[in-house]
């Protein structure tokens, strides 16, 4: 037998009859299910476009914004950390400018201490005192120089007298030197008050004597090698040395006609603006505030 | 896919009963002789066809269209024959001689190809197939399904379904040929 033979025997079986009733109860036992609409989309489906997206938005949106304050925090820390560093830096510059500071504070000229300030007050004042005694003495001696000249010019008779025929250009010269003190004299104190920012002129000379070259310009020349020694430096300085006065009490560089010293000798001034006048100008002086201040002679005073 | 069928299963998922009656009217007869020739009990066979159809109503609205209707029924009946066969006791089966239950006006294969006893044998045989050849076999060539349409109710491949055919087929030869022959 073929395998056609046997695939026609099996296509021709015979069909079992079912029973008369099956029919009837097949349809009898017909339960429909109620219908969905298939028109309608899934549930899922048929919910709007941006409700199904909004777990995903959501969640999307929360990953951002936790990114966006992460971004934040982080660009803060960033400025934070900055800012840390440049304080340290600074911080450790601090320490060296302090150390600059006290190098440059030590290597100032040095203030005189209070003990110091006190003691050369306390020789200020000796030598005014002192120096108001020998005012009247000084003015007697230049009486007596007078009449020694007179005597000289008019003794021609007998006399053998010693006349010194260069007597006058010493003078002359002498005169001329101590205003040229009364000048450096000034200009130190000008000096010492631009350095210290003010404009009072010290009325201490032991204050000036940076500026001052040498101690000899305190020295009226009418007087060194005669009834003065001029000191030779600062380190051998002797109060008793000065000749000038110092007269005011607070000389101001803004006013000028202030007296700042004074030659007893010759009658000469020094001003506050550096500059000196002759004592043969007879200037006139007033006291005013505790200040020597050069003035207009009043015409009803032709006279010093 | 016959439209008729289309047409029915669509108003019957609306609710219609006609439908639904109709559908029973064309495929009951064919659902009821393929659960009698694997089960072997008319009382069996017509449970087991009343359960296939309850189950085709209650899950119509799954019923997508891609295979025929009869198709479709086929495979819910093969998974009710199965778990029915798992909840039976196991048993031997009893004679089942569903070939001498004949309902149909075809020509007698016994009259055209060969005699009557052979033909009996050749029915016999199938019955003595593995489950899996067997199911083939009663799909492919009692129930008039194609390969494709095997394949889908077996859930298995068409070269499955051609294999096992094949193998069937030659089995049956084999033991037709090994039968003795009957004497006079």
């Amino acid at each position: 037998m073929t395998d056609a033979q046997v695939e026609t025997i099996l296509r021709q079986a015979p069909q079992p009859a079912p029973p008369a009733a099956l029919r009837q109860q097949l349809q009898a036992a017909i339960r429909l299910e109620p219908a969905a609409p298939r028109e309608s989309p899934s549930p899922l489906l048929a919910r709007p476009l941006w409700k199904r997206w909004v777990p995903a938005l959501a969640f999307g949106l929360l990953f951002l914004g936790c990114f966006i304050v992460l971004a934040l925090q982080t660009s803060q820390w960033l400025e934070l950390r900055r800012q840390h560093d440049e304080l340290r830096a600074a911080a450790a510059t601090v320490d060296l400018l302090q150390q600059e500071n006290d190098r440059l504070r030590r290597e100032q000229i040095p203030l005189p201490s209070p003990s110091t300030a006190r003691t050369g007050q306390q020789e200020l004042q000796s030598l005014r005192a002192e120096a108001s005694q020998l005012r009247p003495l000084t003015q007697q001696l230049a009486t007596l120089r007078a009449e020694q000249q007179r005597l000289q010019a008019g003794a021609g008779d007998g006399t053998q007298q010693t006349v010194d025929p260069f007597a006058a250009q010493k003078e002359r010269a002498q005169s001329i030197a101590c205003i040229n003190n009364l000048k450096q004299l000034g200009l130190a104190a000008r000096l010492w008050s631009n350095d210290h920012n003010t404009n009072i002129l010290p009325t201490d000379l032991l204050l000036i004597r940076q500026e001052l070259n040498t101690p000899r310009v305190l020295t009226c020349p009418a007087e060194a090698g005669k009834t003065r020694t001029p000191s030779p430096s600062w380190e051998q300085f002797d109060p008793n040395s000065v000749s000038y006065e110092l007269p005011s009490r607070h000389p101001s560089e803004f006013e000028p006609y202030t007296v700042y010293s004074r030659c007893p000798m010759h009658g000469h001034i020094g001003l506050t603006d550096g500059s000196a006048i002759s004592g043969d100008q007879k200037p006139y002086t007033v006291m005013e505030d505790g200040n020597l201040m050069l003035r207009r002679r009043p015409e009803n005073n032709p006279n010093p | 896919m016959s439209d008729p069928a289309i047409a029915l299963c669509d108003r019957a998922r609306s609710g219609d009963l006609d439908a639904a009656s109709e559908l029973v009217s064309l495929h009951y007869e064919r659902i009821f002789a393929w659960f009698r020739r694997l089960c072997g009990h008319d009382a069996d066979a017509a449970d087991l066809t009343q359960k296939a159809f309850c189950k085709a109503w209650a899950t119509l609205h799954r019923y997508e269209g891609r295979s025929s209707f009869s198709t479709w029924l086929h495979g819910i009946g093969y998974h009710v024959y199965v778990d029915w066969l798992r909840q039976r006791q196991p048993a031997t089966h009893p004679e089942n001689r569903w070939w001498l239950n004949r309902s149909d006006d075809r020509p007698d294969p016994f009259e055209q190809i060969a005699d009557k006893e052979t033909v009996s044998h050749i029915y016999a045989l199938v019955e003595q197939l593995d489950p899996d050849a067997r199911y083939t076999v009663h799909l492919h060539y009692y129930q008039g399904l194609s390969i494709a349409e095997t394949a889908e109710v077996l859930d298995v491949a068409a070269s499955t379904v051609k294999y096992r055919l094949r193998e069937a087929i030659a089995y049956l030869k084999k033991r037709i040929e090994a039968r003795p022959l009957p004497t006079l």
